[in-house]
């Protein structure tokens, strides 16, 4: 029997349930929500105060007065909320003929895109965060890439606006090279990098890089790394001491191919699992949500709004590491 | 995402307003900063006047050359550009390019 405009309702509940369905599903494999801060604003400028060590905790002569935190140091930026959206018909055939195969397919998929792209549009973040200042996104508008001291993302020169020290988010290995391909070497090397940042004021800030983020190519490799109970691809009996300090491997498929269709296998991530959503910022004024229907009268479609509206942004870069593996 | 420019050029970390520097711009500036032991902003100064190595600082500072702050050139541009849009004003000769009339060969009938 055709579905006809009173069955309206009915049908639409039935798509809600799809999509939720669906996104559920999509959710579960979104990478990108697990190192960036997904949260929820309502401002439409996102303002982020990037601070880099201004607290006071010094010792107090009798009756003096408490050192006061500077409230003017940091690095400022913002970021302004984009709408993304689309739409799926179901057609008056669709309904006519009872197609709820294809009517399910539609929904499932326009639910699944959503949460696919905006996972790559997080990835390619990272993938974009060696060079230049910015980059085309894969909605093909101008994406900045810097964090808020105006340097790149993965930098040997990050600044601050206290002094003129630098500090080097790059993995580097034991030899000083810079992106070195996925190995236990540089792994081992970047992690007391890491441990050993200081802030502006002097003071040891570590941060401890516990996640390893790889590429589908490099799964395999990065496991034997971490996970081997001896130390991968040597005939000796030591122990691998970085099965207990890599908690984590995620493994990111959207990092294989940037959306511009490069290829970037070679490339691999180090964060620290407790700060990094410090680092990577993707504020979400409205999470991907199916709107409410209207028909088309020039075709008799039933449409289906699919929208969200987030940004991107770059915070304080010392809680995520990266290698294009490429070397130097 | 936009970064506070007001306080970047300030302190030599953009270009400036509204241009960061490139990635080997920047390593210049930080090198400067490092290797010849100036500030920051001096170091930025330097390198917007095309001097980006420890080599060419060394020779400017050889021959006493003061580097033009982004301030002055921008003053310099601003007098520039005033001076070509006088001396047009001035100039009794038509301007090469300019709009000319023509009259219609074809007569209305």
């Amino acid at each position: 029997m055709a579905i006809t405009t009173a069955d309206f309702n009915t049908l639409t509940l039935k798509l809600n349930e799809w999509y939720n369905e669906a996104t559920a599903d999509a959710i579960s494999e979104w990478v990108g929500k697990d190192l960036f801060d997904c949260g929820e604003t309502n401002w439409q400028v996102y303002n982020y105060l990037q601070l880099y060590g201004a607290a006071k905790f010094d010792r107090i002569a009798e009756g003096a007065q408490f050192p006061l935190a500077s409230t003017v140091e940091g690095d400022s930026a913002n970021a302004t909320q984009h709408r993304f959206g689309g739409r799926c018909s179901v057609t008056k055939d669709m309904r006519m003929f009872d197609r709820y195969d294809q009517i399910e397919e539609i929904v499932k998929d326009n639910a699944q895109f959503a949460i696919d792209r905006i996972d790559q549009s997080q990835a390619d973040l990272l993938l974009n965060g060696f060079t230049s200042t910015s980059y085309t996104d894969l909605y093909g508008f101008s994406q900045s890439n810097v964090s808020p001291d105006a340097v790149v993302l993965f930098s040997a020169l990050h600044s601050n606006n206290l002094n003129a020290d630098v500090f080097s988010n790059l993995i580097t290995d034991s030899a000083a090279a810079t992106n070195p391909a996925l190995s236990r070497d540089a792994i081992v090397k970047t992690r007391a990098n890491a441990r050993k940042y200081k802030d502006p004021n002097k003071a040891n800030r570590p941060t401890v890089l516990d996640t390893l983020i790889v590429p589908a190519t490099l799964e395999d490799l990065a496991e034997r790394t971490v996970y081997s109970s001896g130390v991968q691809g040597t005939p000796n009996v030591d122990l691998n001491p970085l099965k207990g300090k890599i908690s984590n491997i995620k493994v990111w498929s959207r990092l294989d191919t940037n959306s511009a269709a490069t290829d970037t296998s070679a490339y691999w991530f180090m964060a620290s699992s407790k700060n990094v959503k410090k680092s990577l910022k993707s504020p979400f004024a409205q999470r991907p949500m199916m709107g409410v229907p209207k028909e088309v009268h020039d075709s008799y479609n039933w449409e289906y709004p699919i929208d969200s509206y987030y940004t991107l942004l770059v915070g304080h870069p010392k809680n995520i590491f990266g290698s294009t593996g490429a070397g130097a | 995402m936009t970064v506070n420019f007001t306080n970047l050029v300030q302190q030599g970390r953009a270009r400036s307003p509204g241009v960061l520097w490139t990635n080997e711009e920047w390593a210049a500036v930080c090198t400067l900063t490092k290797e010849c032991n100036i500030e920051r902003v001096i170091a930025a100064d330097f390198v917007r006047n095309g001097i980006k190595t420890v080599e060419d600082y060394k020779k400017a500072v050889e021959k006493k050359f003061v580097p033009q702050t982004l301030d002055e050139a921008t003053e310099e541009v601003a007098k520039t550009m005033e001076a070509k849009g006088a001396e047009v004003v001035s100039t009794p000769e038509k301007v090469s390019g300019a709009v000319t009339e023509h009259k219609s060969k074809k007569k209305i009938k």
